[in-house]
């Protein structure tokens, strides 16, 4: 009976795994699969390179290289903003709070990871872009900087998570040796948990660059969808956001469909690039 | 028992290839037996529209008013059974709607301008019917200068400012102060996109970097709380925001409910409502609702003008 | 001289990122309470949207109903299927090969921007499989969407667990399948409770894979798995977006982190009620 019973349940599991596996395979391959229909009709080098997006001008102009380049932008800008920032942060929680509170903290930290995108592009909309528009005089506010600040902000917990966790590792490491010989806190922060925690920071911002990347609420709300050449100040237009704004008009099985695919594509493609490049530096870190 | 995982998990792999084939062909087949279905009598007491932002307001005011007088399809019709009455409206886009009837995931396109050649041929078996009509005012922001030394702009001047001819407002009129002119338009999937573009733009491109905005109640959104901007707000929208946004004559033509009527007033657009196929019992009572008087009633209160 | 600059230098700066970091999080939560509280009222949690345009009075009732719903299933869907495997690859997985196939696997669609999943949920379940724009179309793709999320959780609370434990109850002859049931999920549940909720907060947070799939702007509390439903983030945009009325928006926007708020609370409180056993 018992034996007869733990043969299905092993053979469920199995079952089950398989199904799972199967599913996120098939949607790999089907993102691939649609992505690629696109480009037999129009070569991949011009599809990355040109910098027209016009799906109903005719002759039909489907070049993403603007909107490719607005997204690496908006996210670089956010990393900028968002590292000091949270190594800082991470490098303070690390140090000076005790064991209890970290865990609360760390509790918060989570809780502003958990704010859904939406409400961050709320917020960006009317605080932000409102802000830019009278503050600075900005004809409008929507910009690749407000779509930064906010993404910053959407980030701020994973980097400071990450590299907490690193940080609080090395300090307790050398905590104790430190300070029996009299140094103070500041200065074992600052010259042996911060420069031996580069590989926790670069996999911390690694993580930070991908969310970054694929999130399209809240830039979507806050950066004007306007497919050019994005300045900082100026309007752009980011994959994920393209893909948002054009599903519904897309017919299935159109060249408009499958080109957004082949964007979609193109991101994971970047994203997938950039988690091979961490391997690589994390790699050379550890030499 | 490897051997039998092993062939387990090929077979697996060949469904998967081949689920990926059919999974990229337009559904044909099923859908056909949703059709049977619709013939067959089996009564579908829920409707689902799918289309324009700018007539999705006016279908949900419709519906909801519907749904609270009569509750069960019963109480509209006694020969319906007693089925709670569920209608559902979504918006993408006029776009959208057409493309929504073509792959059968809705009942009803709504759509804010005509229905294209192509998209009829596609769909085959269309039934339209129209609401009203709406117009594309140019309007702009109470508190930009232009409002106080104009009130007209020729289609030539909308045109250019829309092509970014003209960048900054004092290109317009020297006694504007030199800002930017933010241009506020649909993204492509907005009936007022084709319409604009037909009427006063023709061959010319908008300007690349004019804000795009995902609806019609985002694009009266931006020019409401932007002073520079100016963008082709639905007539309706402007009337439900009365004072909050200025529209202004085009060509020296005053958008007003008489002039889009006679046709004086060239930016005009039908509000239309289409289906594939004929339609059930209960979509018709509906239907019915829509277009009664209490129907035109709600669109005009909506500000459009109702057909009637 | 120069060390004592730069050490304090480093000081301001660590204490100035603090600061901003807590002033960002507390300015959203409390901007967002401030605004909306007042709009909350019984009555907007538990009416219907209504006015015109719809939604500029009434409440949202349908809206959070479609919510949590959405967050069932898909906790249910992504559960079933993470658990599943993360048993598998802990404890039955033989070759390494295929652990690292299905962890890159998994890596990859942890990657996968939600919203090209809602292109594909479009695709394949809403037109292909001809499941129409419904409740369960969009609970599974959102399903699909937190998996990753806790398949990792689980996994990591499974290789936890203490291995002379493990092999203790192995060679009493204890079947894999009893201890699982009856030594390690029941030691674990803590962290797979609050995975999942965090997982759920997650799935109902989300908009954009959605939007295709089965949420609508207008809509009764749904009835069945096969109709679509007002989901509060979309719901949020678009009062917001079309300047329905801004009073509502905030209220919503206070709601759903209400909401999500509780669940994050509730799934900390026990993972630290976990390390306090630990003790």
């Amino acid at each position: 009976m018992r034996i007869g019973f733990d043969k299905a349940f092993i053979i469920l599991i199995k079952v089950l795994t398989l199904f799972s596996l199967l599913l996120l395979s098939f949607i790999i391959i089907f993102v691939f699969k649609e992505g690629y229909i696109f480009f037999k009709e129009v070569p991949i080098l011009k599809f990355i390179t040109g910098t027209t997006w016009n799906p109903l001008s005719d002759p039909r102009n489907l070049s993403i290289f603007n909107i490719i380049l607005a997204t690496l932008y908006v996210s670089l800008v956010a990393i900028i903003i968002a590292l000091p920032i949270g190594v800082g942060s991470a490098l303070l929680l690390s140090g000076y709070v005790k064991e209890r509170p970290r865990l609360i903290i760390r509790g918060l930290i989570d809780i502003i990871a958990g704010i859904p995108s939406v409400i961050f592009g709320f917020i960006g909309l009317m605080v932000l872009v409102k802000f830019f528009e009278k503050f600075f005089d900005f004809p409008s506010g929507e910009s690749v900087l407000a779509g930064g600040i906010l993404l910053a902000v959407m980030v701020l917990p994973y980097i400071i998570s990450t590299c907490d966790e690193t940080m609080d590792k090395l300090y307790r490491k050398h905590s104790p040796a430190a300070q029996a010989m009299g140094i103070s806190k500041i200065y074992i922060l600052r010259t042996i948990v911060l420069p031996q925690s580069l590989r926790g920071i670069v996999a911390a911002t690694v993580l930070a660059f991908g969310r970054a990347m694929g999130e399209t609420m809240a830039v979507m709300m806050v950066i004007g969808n306007a497919p050019i050449m994005p300045r900082l100040l100026g309007k752009c237009q980011t994959i994920p956001s393209l893909i948002a704004l054009e599903m519904g008009m897309a017919e299935v099985g159109s060249l408009h469909y499958h080109a957004l695919f082949a964007a979609g594509f193109v991101l994971m493609v970047i994203l997938l690039m950039i988690n091979v490049a961490l391997y690589y530096v994390k790699r050379s870190l550890n030499r | 028992m490897k051997r039998l995982w092993r062939i387990l998990i090929c077979l697996s792999l060949i469904f998967t290839m081949v689920l990926t084939g059919c999974a990229s062909q337009t559904p044909q087949a099923p859908a056909a037996q949703e059709e049977g279905n619709d013939a067959n009598k089996e009564f579908r007491g829920e409707i689902t529209f799918n289309g324009s932002s700018t007539l999705a307001p006016v279908i949900s005011a419709i519906a909801t008013e519907f749904i609270e007088e009569n509750t069960t399809w019963d109480k509209v019709d006694s020969n319906f059974p007693d089925k709670n009455i569920s209608i559902y409206v979504s918006a993408g886009g006029s776009g959208a709607g057409v493309k929504a009837v073509l792959e059968r995931t809705t009942d009803f396109g709504m759509l804010a301008r005509e229905i294209k050649d192509e998209e009829k041929e596609k769909i085959g078996d269309v039934n339209e019917f129209r609401l009203g009509v709406d117009a594309l005012t140019i309007s702009i922001n109470p508190e930009n200068p232009l409002a106080q030394i104009r009130d007209n702009l020729t289609k030539e001047e909308v045109k250019k400012i829309f092509a970014g001819e003209y960048k900054y407002w004092d290109e317009l009129d020297s006694s504007l102060p030199h800002r930017e002119i933010v241009v506020v338009i649909r993204d492509l999937s907005g009936g007022a996109h084709e319409v604009f573009q037909n009427s006063i733009m023709g061959d010319t491109q908008i300007r690349a970097d004019a804000i795009q905005s995902p609806s019609m109640g985002a694009l009266v959104t931006k020019i409401i709380e932007n002073k520079d901007a100016i963008g082709y707000a639905s007539f309706g929208m402007v009337n439900q925001n009365k004072g909050k946004l200025i529209p202004l004559k085009v060509d020296g033509v005053e958008p007003t409910e008489e002039n889009i009527v006679n046709g004086s007033y060239k930016i005009s657009r039908p509000l239309i409502v289409v289906k594939r196929g004929e339609l059930t019992a209960p979509q018709k009572t509906f239907m019915d609702a829509i277009m009664s008087e209490r129907g035109a009633e709600i669109i005009e209160e909506m500000g459009f003008v109702p057909v009637r | 001289m120069m060390k004592r600059i730069q050490s304090a230098l480093f000081a301001l700066w660590i204490s100035v990122s603090c600061v901003l970091t807590i002033a960002a999080g507390l300015f959203i939560i409390l901007y967002i309470f401030i605004k909306g509280f007042k709009t909350i009222t019984w009555e907007f949690l538990l009416s219907n949207p209504g006015g015109i345009p719809i939604g500029v009075e009434g409440g949202i009732f349908p809206a959070i109903i479609g919510s949590l719903l959405l967050m069932l299933i898909s906790i249910v869907f992504a559960f079933i299927l993470a658990l599943a495997t993360a048993v598998y690859i802990v404890f039955y997985c033989e070759s390494q090969r295929l652990e690292n196939t299905a962890h890159v696997i998994i890596q990859c669609m942890a990657g996968i921007p939600s919203i090209v999943l809602g292109l594909f949920g479009y695709t394949v379940m809403v037109v292909s499989l001809n499941m129409g724009r419904s409740l369960l179309s969009a609970g599974l793709t959102l399903g699909i969407m937190i998996f990753p999320f806790i398949q990792v959780r689980i996994e990591k609370a499974f290789r936890e667990f203490s291995k002379s434990v493990l092999n203790a109850s192995y060679s009493l002859g204890v079947s894999k399948v009893y201890t699982i049931f009856r030594l390690i999920l029941p030691q674990c549940r803590r962290d797979i409770v609050s995975s999942i909720t965090l997982a759920g907060g997650f799935a109902m947070g989300a908009a954009a894979p959605i939007m295709l799939t089965g949420a609508v702007i207008f809509a009764p509390a749904p009835k069945a798995l096969s109709s679509p439903v007002m989901a509060l983030p979309l719901h949020l945009y678009i009062l917001s977006n079309e300047s329905i009325s801004m009073e509502k928006s905030y209220a919503t926007a206070l709601v759903l982190i209400a909401i999500l708020i509780t669940i994050n609370i509730f799934a900390i409180t026990l993972t630290l009620w976990r390390k306090e056993v630990k003790r």
